[in-house]
């Protein structure tokens, strides 16, 4: 599914990322992503610290599936993305793009008040891979009347 | 590192931090989504206040396991939470207590007839996981103990009037349980409002200022005799936004507005009840986040029912307290003339045309200067105000003490030429600088 326009701008902005893994078994995981990017027109990549998600990685090798949902901080303005996904290992320009990522943040949720402690706990760089994410669907998930409808 | 139990992890339920849940299709496809409101049942379940959305109550129905993330509200420290979904609920004890929950944030930000609970879901608990981080330890200061509550008790129980109650009730909030700022309200039956009486931290006192009963945080306390608790601090700072500037004039509006702090980020209101009865609220906020927790909540609660007792009976003593007839002489007024205006249809008074206050101390107010005026006299007890019956006051009965306490104290604020002196228990002086022209306006 092609990943352009307003969508692709917002992917990019200092919005947070959440994942959504499962194990062969069908037990789901959760972890948190740095840095989204629309790599080709249809792919988003993502930086993981294996050391704070293992899981999350584990099953993205495991399974090749993977669910992100991009929520902007201000207004919980959010877009979920499912599709197949595959592990690469991070090069230095992944990892400083997490960097800036993080210090954006950082930046982001201070401005609505919260202490810059919270958001060093929460994202991570040690032992980075990056997530790569082939879109098959997107879904509203901004919270209303709309949420989980698909974008088409 | 020891396993987190659901209690030791309490700071994560508070609804300051949104949650996240995961839950998986039967094609192995996942679903991750953020959550309002996780809520500790027990020790092995929690439940969500979230009515479920589409996919993930599909997900559950089909595969029953889900993950929750959960954060601390107050040092960012993650949890992970293996759960298997237990049904639905949508009546009952944990039903109401989820509902009232959600209420009291909505309640805040006025959307309390938009966000209504279909049902709560349960799960229970399989195991609990710090998620590793690296990052320095956010330290968070030490929870409210019970030492800290039998000190600020003990001290209640020292306090031999109303005013000393209310004292040392506002001095606990402020020293024992850090809040930054504190007010009490008391309930006044006639009209179905709380007025303020007292306060602490806030710019302005707003002594007289009324909350009527069902609105906001503070009117659902009186209303439904629950605690109302708000640690989302966007929320907050969107409603102090929306509610800054506009004030006019008390002479205009006859009301007084409620003070506020500014960026404060978490509020809770607790009602003050005693022998079955509201007595009022006391209303405590601070810009620390997440700076009520549940031990707060449990000591807050303890405090303002333990006040509110102390207040009844200092009501009953202040009635029962018999003057000294001896202790009073009479002295007509003079000096300059000043203007009274009383307003009948609210009670509502102006000295020199400043607004005073309305409602049953508006009416008190008028009785004591008309009989000043005509008699000398200064000295007067709450014994003969019960009995008095052209003060048309029957609901006098259980809350004199506190109403001539909050005209006390606002005539006190305002300085008109008008004061009231505590002389005993159950008894009091009123000091007129000057000889009262009192007119009555009818509606």
């Amino acid at each position: 599914m092609l990943i352009e326009g307003d969508l692709a701008r917002f992917l990019s902005e200092p919005v947070t990322i959440i994942l959504g893994t499962a194990d062969a078994g069908g037990r789901p995981e959760i972890g948190r992503g740095l840095a989204g990017a629309v790599v080709v027109e249809d792919t988003v990549e993502m930086v993981l610290s294996r050391t704070q998600w293992p899981a999350t990685a584990a099953n993205v090798v495991g399974t090749r599936r993977l669910s992100a949902t991009f929520t902007r901080p201000a207004d919980y303005v959010s877009y979920q993305l499912k599709g197949s996904a595959s592990v690469r290992l991070a090069e230095a320009e992944d990892r400083d793009r997490a960097e800036r990522y993080i210090a954006s943040m950082r930046a982001t949720f201070a401005g609505l008040g919260l202490a810059p402690g919270f958001v060093d706990a929460w994202l991570q760089t040690e032992d980075p891979v990056v997530l790569r994410l082939a879109v098959e669907a997107v879904f509203v998930q901004t919270p209303g009347l709309r949420a989980g409808a698909a974008l088409t | 590192m020891t396993v987190p139990t659901l209690e030791a992890i309490d700071d994560c339920f508070e609804g300051v931090i949104p949650s996240i849940i995961a839950t998986v299709a039967p094609d192995g496809t996942s679903n991750v989504v953020y959550l309002s409101h996780v809520v500790r049942v027990d020790p092995t379940h929690v439940a969500l206040s979230n009515q479920f959305f589409g996919k993930t109550g599909a997900n559950l129905r089909a595969n029953p396991r889900a993950a929750l993330l959960v954060v601390d509200g107050r040092t960012g420290a993650q949890y992970r939470l293996s759960v298997i979904y237990m049904g639905s609920e949508t009546a009952g004890a944990l039903f109401e207590r989820v509902a009232l929950q959600l209420a009291a944030s909505s309640a805040q930000v006025g959307m309390a007839k938009v966000m209504r609970l279909r049902a709560v879901d349960v799960f229970r608990v399989e195991e609990i996981t710090a998620v590793p981080s690296r990052a320095p330890t956010v330290t968070a200061p030490a929870r409210v103990g019970l030492d800290a509550v039998a000190h600020v008790v003990a001290r209640l129980g020292e306090a031999a009037d109303a005013d000393a109650v209310l004292e040392v009730l506002l001095e606990g909030l402020l020293v024992e349980l850090g809040a930054l700022a504190a007010i009490v309200l008391l309930h006044d039956p006639s009209r179905g409002v709380l007025t303020a009486v007292a306060s602490r931290g806030y710019p302005r006192s707003g002594i007289g200022a009324e909350a009527p009963l069902g609105e906001g945080m503070i009117g659902s306390a009186g209303e439904t005799g629950r605690t109302f608790k708000i640690n989302d601090m966007s929320r907050v700072r969107r409603l102090g936004a929306a509610a800054a500037g506009g004030e006019l004039p008390e002479e205009r509006t006859r009301t007084i507005a409620l003070p506020g702090i500014e960026g404060a980020v978490s509020q809770i209101a607790v009602p003050m009840v005693a022998a079955g009865g509201l007595v009022g609220v006391v209303f405590a906020e601070s810009r620390i986040a997440l700076a009520f927790g549940q031990a707060e909540e449990s000591a807050l609660s303890i405090l303002a029912r333990q006040a509110a007792t102390a207040l009844r009976l200092a009501e009953v003593l202040a009635g029962e307290a018999v003057p000294d007839p001896s202790a009073s002489t009479p002295a007509a007024p003079q000096g300059r003339r000043f203007r009274v205006v009383h307003h009948s249809f609210d009670d509502s008074v102006f000295i020199d045309e400043a607004y005073v206050i309305k409602g049953v101390a508006g009416r008190l107010l008028v009785h004591l200067l008309r009989l000043h005026r005509d008699t000398g006299r200064r000295d007067f007890s709450n014994r003969e105000l019960r009995l008095a019956t052209d003060l048309r006051l029957p609901e006098l009965k259980d809350n004199l003490e506190t109403r001539l306490l909050l005209l006390r104290r606002r005539l006190e604020e305002k300085a008109p030429p008008v004061r009231l002196l505590r002389t005993g228990r159950g008894t009091f002086r009123l000091v007129c600088d000057g000889i009262p022209e009192i007119r009555t306006v009818e509606a």
